[in-house]
C-alpha cells in the first residue's frame, strides 16, 4: 500500500499550494496555524518540510533575506509532481471513506 | 509595510543570544540561515510587538526546545549522559547494596525510551520512526 500522507503533512503541502511563490518557512508556519486554528511549533513545520523533501514530494531553493531577519536567507519550497499525486491520493482516500455517508453524521451513536 | 522594532539603544530587538546559539548548534549547516531567520522574523514582526520582550523571549526559547525535542539524537545523548553519570557514580561512590541503584537507573532508562517514543507518536499520530 502506498504511504498515505498524515494530516499535518497535508496541511503543509496545501500551504505550499496556497502560498505559491511566497512559500518560505515563516509564511508556511503562519498559513498552517491559520488553517489548523492552533499554535504550531516552528520545529514541527521544519521537520515536516525536511521529511517531505527527503521523500521527493517537494523541492527547495534559497532566496534573499530581509532586514527583519537580519539578511538571513529564506528557503522557498515548491510542490513536485509526486507531492501533487500524494495529495490527490490522500483526498481520494478520505472521499472513499466518506462515500455514501451524509455529513454531518446524525443518529449513528 | 513592516516596522523594525528597536530597543532603548535603537538596536533591532533580538531573542536571547544563548538560545540563538543553541539553535544554530543544533541545525544542519544548510538550514541555519533559513530557520534562524524565520524565527527571528517571527520574533521581531509578530511576537515581540504583541507580547513584549519577556514573553517574546519565552516564546523563542520554547521554539528552540521544540527543535531540540524533535531530534532523536538529542535523546540518545541524554541517555548516554545518564549512563556515563551512573558509571562515574558506581566508580567513585559504590553503594553497599546495588539493587536500588540498578532498579532506579534501569527503570529510568526504560521510562525515557517509552516517554520519547510516546511523545513522538502523540505528536505525529503514528508509531513509525520516519515520521518524526
Amino acid at each position: 500500500m502506498a504511504d498515505v500522507l498524515g494530516a499535518f503533512e497535508q496541511a503543509v503541502l496545501l500551504a505550499l499550494i496556497r502560498l505559491r511563490d511566497d512559500a518560505y518557512g515563516r509564511a508556511i508556519l503562519k498559513e498552517v496555524q491559520a488553517r489548523l486554528e492552533r499554535d504550531v511549533a516552528a520545529g514541527a513545520v521544519h521537520a515536516t518540510l525536511e521529511r517531505l523533501e527527503r521523500k521527493g514530494l517537494i523541492a527547495s531553493r534559497l532566496g534573499s533575506g530581509t532586514p527583519a531577519r537580519s539578511g538571513r536567507a529564506r528557503r522557498f519550497y515548491r510542490l513536485l509532481p509526486a507531492g501533487l499525486r500524494a495529495l490527490n491520493n490522500a483526498r481520494a482516500a478520505v472521499d472513499n471513506l466518506w462515500q455514501g455517508l451524509k455529513w454531518p453524521l446524525k443518529g449513528h451513536v | 509595510m513592516t516596522t523594525q522594532h528597536t530597543n532603548r539603544l535603537s538596536e533591532p530587538v533580538r531573542p536571547p543570544r544563548w538560545a540563538e546559539a543553541v539553535l544554530r548548534l543544533l541545525l544542519r549547516p544548510d538550514d541555519v540561515e533559513s530557520v534562524s531567520g524565520d524565527l527571528l522574523e517571527e520574533y521581531r514582526e509578530s511576537v515581540y510587538p504583541s507580547r513584549g520582550w519577556w514573553r517574546a523571549d519565552v516564546w523563542y526559547v520554547r521554539q528552540v526546545i521544540g527543535f531540540v525535542a524533535r531530534m532523536p539524537l538529542m535523546w540518545g545523548l541524554v541517555f548516554a549522559a545518564c549512563m556515563a553519570g551512573r558509571d562515574l557514580l558506581d566508580t567513585f561512590a559504590p553503594p553497599v547494596n546495588w539493587g536500588p541503584r540498578s532498579a532506579v537507573t534501569t527503570w529510568s532508562a526504560i521510562a525515557l525510551f517509552v516517554l520519547v517514543g510516546a511523545a513522538g507518536a502523540w505528536r505525529t499520530g503514528r508509531a513509525s520512526p520516519d515520521r518524526w
